[in-house]
């Protein structure tokens, strides 16, 4: 439980192992490689980098398995739940060549049908836009490509539909009777027009078209009537909507495909990052090098699966103007793994400092509990995360989550059957609905160890008291992590200094260690405070203890305080259950009972579950901040990287562990 | 009948009343206009991404539960009363004015952190649309808003508890 041992590690190898062993790094998962360090020696400057094209050929494999995956989501949906769990693999089968190609062969097929769906609908709005632009002239029985002669001009076009078609007619009529419009159609925007005179008069009639807003339109391209093109076009859109049909059939007829290409985006995955690795190496003609980092536990297992391999390595102890650099796995156990999500939500520790996980634990899960409460709440939230952790087994972070809420619900039991939360008060409000006298269980309904709706200010001190235990807490890893860097007197300052004014007060407060009225503990502390001034010259020391008194007093004083959220969240969480409990008893009365109690029952699953809902995330939202702001505060040192190795890790499977 | 008989007669029920309808009144307006500002920032994104409704609706109902609360105190202040027992007219007008005066956290509370808490939501909205993913973000940074809400309620409910309106 603490930041796991990181060693630099160097390797040489013969190119012609490099795949292979790539492959058996990845399987044992336990080196990071990363870019070798900079290279002084000019000798390293002729090494090149490995060619990437067997990274660009993982890429897109990855890609195409994604948007096959894609294509099926959208045309051959599946509902997945929660509760849905991976299909389990063994590693070969994750690997296995043929399978692999397969499901590519697949996926090219979905992407090629997926474009010819999209080709097939740009066709058919190209169709539909064509017969709307015939649509006005099917009433007319010119074939649409009759051109005008040498002696008579003929014109299709439109005017304005609030223009009268005797407003034109008579106007060509002043003109010249050698011209002729015939309406063919009309909508509510435009009337459409065939327009027939001699070519004598072409100029003269143009003049007058043209103050009548006559609009030329062209159908140039087209061959026989309006009708015959449209009927055309209906018999090409069927075929079209036929071939759509079908294409989207033979998609969804590859829908049991869904798992096979599951398992090639997976394999794709594995095998971009194994090239994503490959492309930081260096290489001569016949060797490669590698450097990276990994777990000093995990270098005798190394050790013995090299030994089949031509290659020179070694490892070396990070030294300390490294650490930045160095990434950072927490070593957990069962217990302290899922408050990884929460470490990881602020930020990992920095190598050299320390792993909150099991620092934080015990508070994390009382203060959940504390604040969320309720028998029932608390059974309801563990349990449903356990079915989720038993079906599915979620992995990452929100399995760690999955995992914490487990601990967070049966704490939140604990302490509500002790303060006696069941549904908030559901119970004696059920009796007072039945009029049978409440059940006498301990803690429950009789003498709850704390009742917080009756005597709020008992919580209120309680909750001070679990804040100043966390926050001392907090100060003792401090004083332990600058005694462990050696600065054994700044620890004794910096922090021994607000111990001692702490007893002080305390023992000030309860009348205890006073000489001739002077409470001598709090008077030594207050002189610790001038210690302060020790790195500071000249006035500088003065600054330096008036900044870390005032520094200290307010920001202990508001650290306390912000603890009172923990009575708070009580309260509210049962003060807003016990509403919905009084709300569903009171429509009932005066009712028969079984009326009374189904009112009741409604009433109360509504409310108590929007009450649960709004808890678990306040809850959730509290005890992380109290951890982040009033518990790190003390003592905590960020910025680590995480340790990221090249190993299997898999989004849709889970790989069932074999002995190779 | 002068002012003082009048207020001595009546005054009690009315205070008591007016806490307890500021209380819910504007909690309530505070809760519409928070989820309003949230609606119409998240209908801006389903014209476009219909598929997150699921995510936008949770946003946009977190600045709804300061009405809820305002309710829950008016309602006890009308217990407190004994409203629901038959009689207002045992209210001295010390007890209306200590309801009235308990109401009033929640009222203030309720109306602003609604209106404030809806805008975090709806700014939120534009965490889904940009990462999906990282939604729950946006809600934790709502959450943050709703414990003074949530305080206010408290605080609210605590002085009604002990305030005895009725004689």
């Amino acid at each position: 439980m603490a930041i796991v041992k990181m060693k630099r590690v160097r390797l040489f190898g013969m190119r012609s192992d490099r795949e292979e062993l790539l492959k058996l790094l990845q399987h044992m998962g336990c080196v990071e490689i990363d870019e070798p360090s900079e290279l002084t020696d000019p000798a390293w400057r002729k090494l090149s980098r490995p060619d990437e094209r067997a990274l660009n050929e993982a890429r897109d494999d990855g890609a195409a398995a994604q948007s096959a995956l894609a294509v099926l989501k959208k045309y051959a949906p599946v509902k997945g739940g929660l509760l849905t769990p991976r299909p389990e693999i063994t590693e070969k089968e994750l690997f296995d060549d043929a399978a692999y190609a397969a499901s590519l062969e697949t996926a090219r097929t979905l992407i090629g049908a997926e474009q010819k769906i999209a080709s097939i609908h740009a066709e058919m709005s190209k169709k539909r836009s064509q017969k709307m632009t015939l649509a006005p002239w099917l009433g007319m029985d010119l074939p649409l490509e009759t051109p005008s002669t040498r002696d008579m001009v003929l014109s299709l076009g439109t005017i304005s539909a609030k223009t009268p078609l005797e407003e034109l007619t008579s106007a060509l009529a002043a003109v010249t009777d050698l011209a002729q419009v015939t309406e063919i159609s009309a909508d509510q925007n435009s009337r459409y027009l065939l327009f027939v005179c001699h070519r004598s008069m072409e100029e003269r009639t143009a003049v007058t078209l043209r103050d009548n807003g006559f609009t030329p339109t062209s159908l140039r391209g087209w061959t026989g009537t309006a009708k015959e093109n449209d009927q055309r076009l209906d018999r090409e859109l069927a075929e079209l909507d036929r071939e759509l049909e079908e294409t989207k059939a033979s998609i969804v007829a590859r829908k049991d495909r869904r798992g096979a290409l599951e398992r090639c985006a997976d394999r794709a995955e594995q095998d971009l990052k194994r090239e994503e690795a490959k492309s930081r190496l260096l290489d001569t003609a016949s060797t490669f090098f590698l450097e990276g980092w990994m777990p000093a536990e995990s270098v005798a297992g190394l050790s013995r699966a090299l030994e089949p391999f031509a290659c020179a390595w070694e490892t070396q102890d990070p030294v300390k103007e490294e650490y930045e650099k160095v990434p950072v796995k927490l070593k957990s156990n069962l217990i302290t793994e899922p408050l990884t999500t929460i470490t990881e939500m602020y930020s990992l520790p920095a190598y050299d400092g320390v792993d909150p996980n099991p620092l934080m634990m015990p508070f994390y899960v009382f203060f959940f509990g504390f604040m969320f409460a309720d028998l029932a709440y608390g059974l309801i939230l563990a349990g449903a995360c356990a079915l989720i952790q038993i079906r599915t087994k979620p992995k990452g972070g929100f399995g760690q989550l999955v995992r914490l809420m487990i601990m967070c619900g049966l704490s939140s039991a604990t302490i509500g059957f002790l303060t006696g939360g069941f549904f908030s008060d559901a119970i004696s409000r059920v009796c007072g609905i039945l009029g049978t006298a409440t059940p006498q269980i301990p803690f429950l309904t009789v003498h709850p160890v704390l009742d917080v709706m009756n005597d709020p200010m008992t919580a209120l001190i309680l909750s001070l008291i679990i804040g100043m235990i966390q926050i001392l807490t907090g100060m003792a890893v401090k004083f332990y992590m600058l005694c462990r860097d050696g600065q054994f007197w700044d620890a004794v300052w910096d922090v021994g200094t607000w111990w001692v004014i702490f007893a002080g007060i305390g023992l000030a407060a309860a009348g205890i260690g006073s000489v001739g009225g002077v409470p001598v503990v709090l008077v030594i502390g207050l002189l610790m405070l001038l210690g302060q001034g020790r790195n500071g010259k000249g006035f500088g020391r003065v600054t330096a203890i008036v900044g870390a008194i005032y520094n200290g007093a307010t920001g202990y004083f508001g650290d306390v305080l912000s603890y009172s959220r923990l009575m708070v969240m009580m309260l509210a969480g049962s003060v807003i259950g016990q509403v919905f409990n009084i709300l569903g008893a009171m429509p009932g009365q005066g009712l028969p009972k079984p009326a009374a109690l189904i009112i009741f029952f409604i009433v109360f699953a509504i409310g108590h579950a929007f009450n649960m809902a709004l808890n678990v995330i306040g809850t959730y939202v509290h005890t992380s901040r109290l951890q982040y702001l009033e518990f790190f505060k003390q003592f905590y040192k960020e910025g680590g990287r995480p340790f990221r190795p090249l190993d299997i890790d898999t989004k849709y499977v889970d790989i069932i562990k074999e002995e190779k | 009948m002068g002012f003082g008989e009048f207020l001595a007669a009546y005054g009690g029920a009315v205070f008591g009343f007016l806490g307890a309808g500021l209380a819910a009144g504007l909690s309530c307006v505070g809760s519409a206009k928070g989820t309003g500002l949230a609606g119409e920032a998240g209908a801006g994104l389903l014209c476009e991404d219909p598929s997150q409704f699921s995510k936008v609706l949770i946003l946009q109902v977190i600045p709804g539960t300061q009405g809820l609360y305002g309710l829950v105190i008016a309602f006890i202040a009308l217990m407190q009363m004994n409203v629901f027992g038959g009689s207002v007219d045992a209210i001295t007008v010390e007890g209306g004015l200590r309801v009235l005066a308990a109401c009033v956290p929640m009222a203030i509370g309720g109306l602003l952190s609604g209106i404030a808490q809806g805008r975090v939501a709806a700014a939120s909205v534009n965490i889904v649309s940009k990462s999906p993913n990282d939604w729950s973000k946006g809600m934790i940074l709502c959450i943050i808003v709703e414990f003074y809400a949530i305080l206010s309620l408290l605080i609210s409910f605590l002085m009604l508890l002990n305030s005895s309106p009725v004689a």
